[in-house]
């Protein structure tokens, strides 16, 4: 599933940060990747934004990092097995 | 003179730590072709200059793809020179190693020498962090000097490393082909996350304990009723405090341009000399000098919030409503500080990547009420409005309420005239938000300060050569002709001036003499108050300028027009400045010219309904 879809205060392991990976990096996949949305990182979402439910607040390698949907749509998670 | 690069990913302390660094030894210009800022100081030793220093905006990877990873990666890779600094002090946060480690080790990886200033040791010690600085150090190949910038622990130590170091030669750097792709490639970027997590593994003794205080604080500030709720009455809060706490310093400067007023009258015998130097300087930039307690205080409250880490979550609230009026939610912060000025607004949309939404909020700007405006609006809130409590609430006065008022039509039109730009503007890329919210950190009193005085200073500047020059220049447009050496204000030329324009503005109740004080406001806006004080024969009474200006307002002009002139301040085109940051910024004539002519309209127009609306209701 991705970020948008996933559950809020759970624990989400990244399984890939840009669904397609044949095409070129771009500029805001580049952000991600270098922000920590990295196959294989725990991260958690721990706020939406009230009115429209986002952007998303979401924990990731120590950082804070708020998405809005389109953002959060480019990285795809699966819940952490504990 | 040697000259340092302090480098450092976003929010670590690092401007912190370069003003406990250089003191009030700086000065901000810009980086040369682009208007991102550059802030340079000087580290002094018993008053003599040992090293300069370069801050470099904070960035996250040298794969650059905003304006300011740009800045900083051309001044690291600079090819000309090896490079275009003598030594490089990277600062690391010592309470979060973890994401402040990738810059430093994509630089080390480059061959950079670096300094490490490992910051804000003290409060890693508080929440039990143990590191193995010695391991890090080897693992880094890099001197290390934990240091606080907040008590100054360390900066000594820190000082004698650069000194250390000063004479090293700096190794050739020779940059990877294609360098951006090398950059971003998933390998590249996985290995250094990689290293990091190894490194770490090895120098951590004892982990450090979770930020409870940030994380408890956010369950309030980002709660969908509470941080809503939060948000709104921290605005009104602010403007109340503005009206309340600014007024004794107000009183303060006020009466000294009163003695000041009262010397030369006396010291001077000449007629004319005394009547420029009193009417013309003194009460005309004394008029202005006086607002800038509450200019700077407002400068004050969103430096607080801002160092505070609340801006970015007031973004985060607001982005999803922004994002539909056609801005992003990065555009709050711009659009909140040009509620201090509109320039500073005007150059801080610079974190907005997306062109389009740029120009948007950089035409908008104009609308919300910049600092210049609270001048006017007090003057004439004072003659408008009785001072009683609004709602049966002694705390809760009518001026300050009708001032928010003022405030909420002004952000409320510049979201309207978004959503019709959003509509109508050519649309160009996607917009990211994609922003890190900082941990909380109490706000040092040193950056508070340095902040204020660069405000004001610019303010003082401003106010002592525009304004002056405005001031002598109304003065003698007012004074002129004489006639048997008697000036006769209605027959001077600014009388003249106001006369041609007075057709125009008949509509919304304006006379001559409205319209000649109109005219200098567009060099600032703020000189319109002793535009004012001259074209209304102010009398001399036993209260302060304000009441005395006020009672002649009311005394000389109807109450609809007075209304009419709150509303066109309300959108009337904003300052001189502004048109010149605009068309710098967005390197056109046609989008500064387009920002006036819409204001223009808008002010006219509205000012004339609420004027029609006045005379029909009363």
């Amino acid at each position: 599933m991705l970020i948008s879809d996933a559950p809020i205060k759970t624990k989400l392991v990244v399984r890939s940060f840009h669904p397609d990976s044949q095409a070129e990096i771009s500029d805001l996949q580049s952000r991600l990747m270098h922000l920590g949305f990295f196959a294989g990182e725990t991260i958690r979402i721990t706020h939406r934004a009230p009115l429209f439910k986002e952007p998303f607040l979401v924990e990731v390698r120590g950082r804070l990092v708020a998405l809005t949907r389109s953002e959060a749509s480019l990285v795809e998670v699966e819940v952490k097995e504990s | 003179m040697k000259r340092i690069a302090l480098i450092g990913m976003p929010n670590v302390g690092k401007t912190a730590l370069f003003n406990k660094l250089t003191g009030s030894f700086q000065r901000v210009a810009n980086f040369p072709g682009v208007t991102v800022e550059k802030k340079m100081g000087w580290i002094t030793e018993k008053g003599e200059k040992l090293f300069e220093v370069i801050d470099l905006p904070g960035i996250y990877s040298l794969d650059a793809t905003t304006l300011d990873e740009k800045v900083t990666k051309d001044f690291l890779l600079q090819k000309e020179k090896k490079s275009s600094a003598d030594l490089f002090v990277f600062v690391l946060d010592a309470t979060n190693l973890d994401k402040s480690l990738f810059l430093c080790l994509q630089l080390k990886r480059l061959g950079y020498p670096l300094i490490i200033a490992l910051n804000l040791f003290d409060e890693a010690k508080k929440r039990k962090l143990e590191l193995d600085i010695e391991k890090l150090s080897g693992e880094l190949g890099a001197v290390i000097v934990p240091t606080s910038a907040a008590t100054g622990f360390g900066v000594k130590d820190l000082i004698q490393e650069m000194k250390n170091h000063a004479e090293d030669n700096l190794p050739e750097i020779t940059l990877p082909q294609n360098a951006q792709r090398y950059f971003r490639s998933p390998e590249y970027v996985n290995g250094i996350f990689k290293d990091i997590d190894r490194i770490l593994g090895k120098v951590t003794l004892e982990p450090l304990r979770a930020d409870n205080f940030s994380a408890a604080l956010d369950r309030w500030v980002l709660h969908p009723v509470w941080g809503i709720l939060i948000l709104l009455s921290l605005l009104i809060f602010i403007f109340q405090l503005l009206f309340t706490w600014a007024t004794p310093f107000a009183d303060l400067i006020e009466a000294f341009f009163g003695y000041l007023g009262e010397i030369a009258s006396t010291g001077i015998s000449h007629d004319l000399l005394r009547s420029l130097i009193v009417d013309g300087v003194i009460n005309g930039v004394g008029g202005v000098i006086v607002f800038l307690p509450q200019i700077v205080l407002l400068f004050l409250f969103i430096q607080f919030l801002e160092d505070f880490g609340y801006l970015g979550r007031a973004a985060f609230l607001m982005d999803s409503f922004m994002r539909r009026m056609g801005l992003p939610g990065k555009a709050v912060i711009p659009l909140l500080s040009s509620h201090a000025c509109a320039i500073p607004g005007i150059l801080s949309t610079r974190v907005i990547e997306n062109h389009r939404e740029r120009l948007i909020t950089m035409l908008v700007i104009p609308l919300t009420t910049c600092s210049a405006r609270l001048p006017v609006y007090a003057i004439l809130i004072a003659a408008l409005v009785p001072n009683v409590a609004a709602f049966g609430l002694p705390w809760l006065r009518l001026p300050g309420l009708v001032l928010f008022m003022l405030y909420m039509i002004g952000f409320v039109s510049a979201m309207v005239v978004s959503i019709i730009f959003k509509k109508t503007l050519p649309y160009s890329s996607p917009s990211m938000l994609l922003m890190e919210l900082p941990p909380y950190r109490l706000p040092k009193f040193r950056n508070l300060f340095l902040v204020m005085k660069n405000k004001a200073e610019i303010f003082l500047a401003k106010a002592g050569k525009i304004i002056l020059v405005v001031s002598i220049i109304i003065w003698v447009l007012m004074t002129f002709p004489q006639q048997d050496g008697k000036t006769d204000i209605n027959q001077s030329y600014a009388a003249s001036i106001g006369r041609v324009f007075e057709p125009v503005f008949r509509p919304l109740g304006w006379d001559w003499r409205m319209t000649s004080a109109l005219i200098p406001s567009i060099a600032a806006r703020e000189v319109v108050v002793s535009a004012l004080s001259m074209v209304v024969s102010v009398e001399e009474g036993e209260d302060g300028f304000e009441e005395n200006m006020s009672k002649a307002l009311v005394q000389q002009f109807s109450m609809g027009s007075l209304v009419a002139l709150i509303v066109w301040f309300v959108f009337a085109p904003q300052c001189v400045s502004t048109f010149a940051v605009l068309r710098r910024e967005t390197n056109s004539l046609k989008w500064p010219m387009f920002m006036v002519a819409y204001t223009l309209a808008m002010a006219y127009v509205f000012s004339w309904l609420t004027y029609v609306a006045f005379n029909a209701w009363f």
